[in-house]
């Protein structure tokens, strides 16, 4: 069976990769760093014995036998990768998920990319030929906070990281939703609304003019 | 509530947090958590309220065993391991856990069952344990 790429190992690859894993599809977990101390408070996956190691190899053994881990950074991925069903993204680097998408767009499988930040969030996902990431947010922002830099409530990225799971497995279902979406997670303490909003292609994004 | 080197790096990124704080981080160190274990997302919610650092746990329902299919505290593929209570300390052993009375009210988790799928499960029992996460840290003091 095709894999689902899953890009980051933190807050958001964990609750994702390993959900994907439970619901029967190999994953292959692509990051290189290691479990540390200030990760604990939001990455339920790893325990204390796990600090020091990679989370991508500690990821992939707790996911499931047939999980594969990538000790590297997106998109330095190794050659004999095999066949791809989706990738998702669950890293904090707003570059990152632009390059997801694109990747995703060349090899023609659906994406999902997902973001968590202080009290709430937003998963999009696309299929090949539905709008794309870029043809929402258009570039990566110049300044944008990351979780290390603006926090994240813990469970936030469960929250976030389920949704994002979720997303990914409905479009390798029998009946793959048609047309791109994004999922709103508002913050929390204005109510944590999730909203669901369909995203129309954007003339003169990128991905039109491949097409 | 003094703050070891750990405790300042552990909780880095909720102190970062507007609404959390040392003060609100404090609180939660002092405060239980009733949690409904008996489904998927109480287990997850549990899991990941003992790693944002609440106190202690209060938890109802079959926690002493180990929840089956539960990856979040498997050594290896087919490995479950130890339990929810073994899960919590292998996190934060700062967390106390001990079984729910009676009387004491669980965090409410709509529509929580064994067999939710994983993804379900997290996105349910992340958002209930954040919400209460919330609502604790920046409760006034009674
Ligand atoms: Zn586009």
């Amino acid at each position: 069976m095709a894999a689902v790429v899953v890009v980051g190992a933190g807050g958001l690859g964990g609750p994702i990769a390993l959900a994907v894993a439970a619901a029967g599809r190999p994953v292959v977990v692509v990051d290189d760093d290691v479990v540390e101390l200030s990760n604990l408070h939001r990455q339920a996956q790893f325990t204390m014995a796990d600090l020091g190691r990679p989370k991508a190899e500690v990821l992939a053994r707790r996911a499931s036998a047939g999980a594969r881990a990538v000790v590297a950074r997106f998109p330095d991925l190794p050659a004999d990768l095999g066949p791809v069903a989706a990738i998702v993204d669950g890293s904090d680097d707003p570059p990152t998920k632009f390059a997801v998408a694109a990747w995703a767009r060349a090899r023609g499988v659906p994406a999902v990319i997902a973001a968590a930040l202080r009290y709430g969030g937003n998963v999009f996902a696309g299929g090949p030929g539905d709008a794309c990431y870029a043809c929402l947010f258009e570039e990566p922002p110049a300044e944008a906070p990351s979780c290390g830099e603006a926090g994240v409530l813990g469970p936030v990225v469960g929250w976030v990281g389920g949704v994002a799971a979720a997303a990914v497995l409905a479009r390798l279902g029998d009946r793959p939703p048609a047309g791109a979406t994004i999922w709103v997670l508002d913050d929390l303490r204005r109510g944590g609304a999730a909203r669901t909003l369909a995203i129309a292609p954007r003339a003169g994004c990128g991905c039109r003019e491949a097409a | 509530m003094s703050w070891s080197r750990d405790r300042q790096v552990r909780y880095a990124h909720h102190v970062l947090l507007p609404d959390i704080g040392g003060r609100g981080q404090d609180r939660l160190g002092a405060a239980t958590a009733v949690v409904d274990v008996d489904g998927r997302a109480g287990q997850l919610a549990a899991l990941y309220l003992a790693a944002a650092g609440v106190g202690t746990l209060a938890l109802r329902g079959g926690a002493a065993a180990a929840p089956p299919g539960f990856p979040f505290d498997a050594a290896a593929p087919g490995v479950v391991a130890v339990g929810l209570a073994a899960a919590v300390a292998a996190r934060n052993p700062e967390v106390a856990v001990r079984a729910a009375a009676p009387t004491e009210a669980a965090l409410a988790i709509a529509d929580d069952r064994p067999d939710l799928p994983l993804a379900d499960a997290l996105a349910r029992g992340g958002e209930a344990a954040a919400r209460w996460l919330h609502a604790c840290a920046t409760a006034e003091a009674p």
